[in-house]
C-alpha cells in the first residue's frame, strides 16, 4: 500500500533520515520504534508530504507522492496525526473536529455521521463539543487529535507518539482505541517511544536509530527477543 | 447637544479606522507580519468609486460593490506580487515589512500616474446639509459610515463564527503547518485574509471619501492612524481593532475640539506612543512593539 524507499530527509543542512526504507500492507498496524531524534517523527513529516525527501522515493498505492504538497496527500486518504496533538487552540471541539474534513468535499449529513462516529471512539469527547481546544487536558486533547485525523476519512492513520505525557490509565486506553479502529479497516503506521505496548498491538515494526532503519520484524518476534527488549525497552524505563 | 454631535463624529472617524485596523489584524494574525500598505486600499478604492459613480455614472450602490470588490482583488494582486516572493526568507518579518512599504509606495505613485495630483471630490449619495436629530445635528454621510460599519462587523462575525471557510481561516492562523496536514490549502487561505483585509480598507475609504477628498495620500494617515488603533487594541483580536478604531476616532474628535484643533492628528500618535510605553500589549492583545 505504501512503501518508502531508501529515502534521505533534510532540515536544510542537517539530515534527519539518511536511509529510510519500510512497507505497510493494507489492514496492518506497523510500528516505528525508536529512542528521541532517531528520525521517527522526520519519516512521518516525509510522509506526508512536509518535507520532501531529497533521494529515494514514496509510493502509495502505486503512485509516486513524494514530490505532492501535504495538502494534495491528506486527500488520498494518508491522514498525519502529529507529535504533540496540536489541536487549534482558538476553535472548540467540534469546530477542530469540522476541520479534520477539509480533506474532501462533505455534505452537512457527512459531517455529523463523522462525528457520530468518533463519539462512539471517544464518548468522553461528547460533553467536550463546545470547549476551546486550548482548555482541554493532555488525554482529552490526544483524543481529539486522533479523533481529528479519523474524521478525514483515512485509509492510512499515521500517529506520532500518542501516548506521551499522558498518565498510563489513559494510555493503556489510547492503544486499545488504536487496535479497535484498526479492526474497523483502517491502516496504521505508528510511532512510538514506549515499545512494549506498540509491539503489543502492532503486527509489524522497524527500528530506527539515527535515521537508519537498523532491524524489522513481526511484533511477536521483536517482543521475544532479549536484545531488543534491552535498547528499546530499558532505555525509557518502561515495559 | 454637542457632545453628542461629538461623539456621533467620533464614532463615524472611527468606524473608518476600525475597519482598516481589522486589515491589519487579519493579516497580522494570519501571517505575523504587518502591511504597512493597508492604509493605501483605502485611497485605491476611492478612485475607483470616482471613476466609476463619477465619470462612468454607474449607480452608487453599484459603483460601491465594485470597488470594495477591486479594492479586495487589488490586495490580492498586492499579495501575489509582495507578500509571495519574500515569504519564505528566513525571519520574513523584515524583508515582508520593507515589501509592503516598497508596495505602498508603489501603489501611491501608480495611483499619481493614473489620476494625476489635483485632489477629486467624491460626492456623498446624501446631501451635504446636518440632519436634525431631536436638537443633535449630524451629517447623513457620517450615521451612513456607522451603520455600513456595524453592519460589516456583523457580517464579518458571522463569516468568522459560522462559516467553514472563516474556520479554515482561523485554523490557519492558529496553525498553518497542521492546517496543512487537515488538506487546508494555506497558501489560498493567506492570499484571502489579504483580499478580504483590503476589501475592508477599500470599503473605509469609500466611506469617508465624500468628507475629505480623494488623493493619492489619503491612505497614509487613514493607514497610520488605523495602526495606532491596532496597536491600542492589541494587534491581535476582531474586538480589539474595532474598539481601538473608535477609541482613537472619539479620542481626536474631541481632543480636536476641546484641546487644539491645530493637533487634531497629533493626539492618534500620542496614544500610541502612550500606548507603546505603558501598555505595549494593548487592550486585549500580545506584545507587539518588540516588533514595529
Ligand atoms: N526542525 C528541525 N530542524 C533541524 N533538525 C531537526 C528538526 N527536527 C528534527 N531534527 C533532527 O532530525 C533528527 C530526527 O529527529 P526526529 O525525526 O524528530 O526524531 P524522533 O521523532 O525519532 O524523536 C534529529 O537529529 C533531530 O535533531
Ligand atoms: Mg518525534
Amino acid at each position: 500500500m505504501l512503501k518508502v524507499h531508501h529515502i534521505e530527509s533534510r532540515y536544510g543542512e542537517v539530515v534527519g533520515l539518511h536511509d529510510i526504507s519500510l512497507e505497510v500492507n493494507e489492514g496492518e498496524i506497523v510500528a516505528l520504534l525508536g529512542v528521541n531524534g532517531a528520525g521517527k517523527s522526520t519519516t512521518l513529516k516525509t510522509i506526508s508530504g512536509l518535507l520532501h525527501p531529497t533521494k529515494g522515493t514514496i509510493e502509495y498505492l502505486g503512485e509516486r507522492i513524494d514530490r505532492l504538497p501535504p495538502e494534495t496527500i491528506v486527500r488520498k486518504g494518508i491522514v498525519h496525526v502529529p507529535e504533540g496533538r496540536r489541536i487549534f487552540p482558538g476553535l472548540t471541539v467540534k469546530e477542530n473536529l469540522i476541520m479534520g474534513t477539509s480533506n474532501r468535499k462533505v455534505s452537512k449529513a457527512e459531517v455529523e455521521q463523522g462525528i457520530e462516529r468518533v463519539l462512539t471512539i471517544f464518548p468522553d469527547l461528547k460533553r467536550l463539543m463546545n470547549q476551546l481546544g486550548w482548555s482541554l487536558s493532555g488525554g482529552q486533547q490526544q483524543m481529539l487529535a486522533i479523533g481529528r485525523g479519523l474524521m478525514a476519512n483515512p485509509k492510512i492513520l499515521m500517529l506520532d507518539e500518542p501516548s506521551l505525557g499522558l498518565a498510563p490509565v489513559i494510555v493503556k486506553q489510547v492503544f486499545q482505541t488504536i487496535r479497535e479502529i484498526n479492526e474497523q479497516g483502517v491502516t496504521v503506521l505508528l510511532v512510538e517511544q514506549n515499545a512494549s505496548m506498540s509491539l503489543r498491538i502492532a503486527h509489524r515494526a522497524y527500528l530506527l536509530e539515527t535515521g537508519r532503519v537498523v532491524r524489522t520484524d513481526t511484533a511477536a518476534n521483536l517482543l521475544a527477543d532479549d536484545a531488543v527488549r534491552t535498547t528499546l525497552l530499558t532505555a525509557h524505563g518502561r515495559g | 447637544m454637542q457632545v453628542i454631535q461629538l461623539l456621533v463624529t467620533g464614532l463615524a472617524v472611527g468606524s473608518i479606522y476600525a475597519l482598516v485596523a481589522l486589515g491589519f489584524v487579519l493579516v497580522y494574525t494570519a501571517v505575523n507580519v504587518v502591511n504597512f500598505a493597508q492604509g493605501d486600499f483605502s485611497m485605491v478604492a476611492a478612485f475607483f468609486m470616482v471613476s466609476l459613480v463619477v465619470s462612468a455614472h454607474l449607480p452608487y450602490a453599484l459603483g460601491f460593490v465594485v470597488s470594495v470588490i477591486l479594492a479586495g482583488v487589488a490586495g490580492y494582486l498586492f499579495q501575489l506580487g509582495v507578500y509571495q516572493p519574500v515569504k519564505n526568507r528566513p525571519r520574513n518579518f523584515l524583508p515582508v515589512m520593507i515589501a509592503t512599504v516598497g508596495g505602498s509606495i508603489f501603489l501611491q505613485h501608480l495611483f499619481l500616474i493614473l489620476y494625476g495630483p489635483v485632489p477629486l471630490q467624491l460626492p456623498s449619495v446624501f446631501s451635504q446639509q446636518t440632519v436634525d436629530l431631536g436638537g443633535v445635528h449630524v451629517y447623513p454621510q457620517y450615521l451612513l459610515i456607522i451603520v455600513v460599519t456595524a453592519v460589516m462587523v456583523a457580517l464579518l462575525n458571522w463569516f468568522f463564527e459560522r462559516t467553514k471557510l472563516g474556520k479554515q481561516m482561523q485554523a490557519t492562523a492558529q496553525d498553518p503547518t497542521t492546517a496543512r496536514l487537515m488538506g487546508i490549502n494555506t497558501a489560498r487561505m493567506n492570499a484571502l485574509t489579504f483580499a478580504l483585509s483590503t476589501a475592508l480598507g477599500g470599503l473605509a475609504g469609500i466611506l469617508v471619501a465624500p468628507v475629505y477628498m480623494v488623493t493619492t495620500t489619503m491612505g497614509s494617515l487613514i493607514g497610520l492612524k488605523a495602526f495606532a488603533a491596532s496597536i491600542v487594541g492589541g494587534f491581535s483580536s476582531v474586538k480589539g481593532a474595532i474598539i481601538g478604531g473608535l477609541a482613537i476616532g472619539i479620542i481626536e474628535t474631541f481632543g480636536g475640539t476641546y484641546i487644539s484643533g491645530a493637533y487634531r492628528d497629533a493626539f492618534a500618535f500620542i496614544v500610541l506612543v502612550l500606548f507603546l510605553i505603558f501598555r505595549p500589549y494593548g487592550l486585549f492583545g500580545e506584545k507587539v512593539s518588540q516588533k514595529v
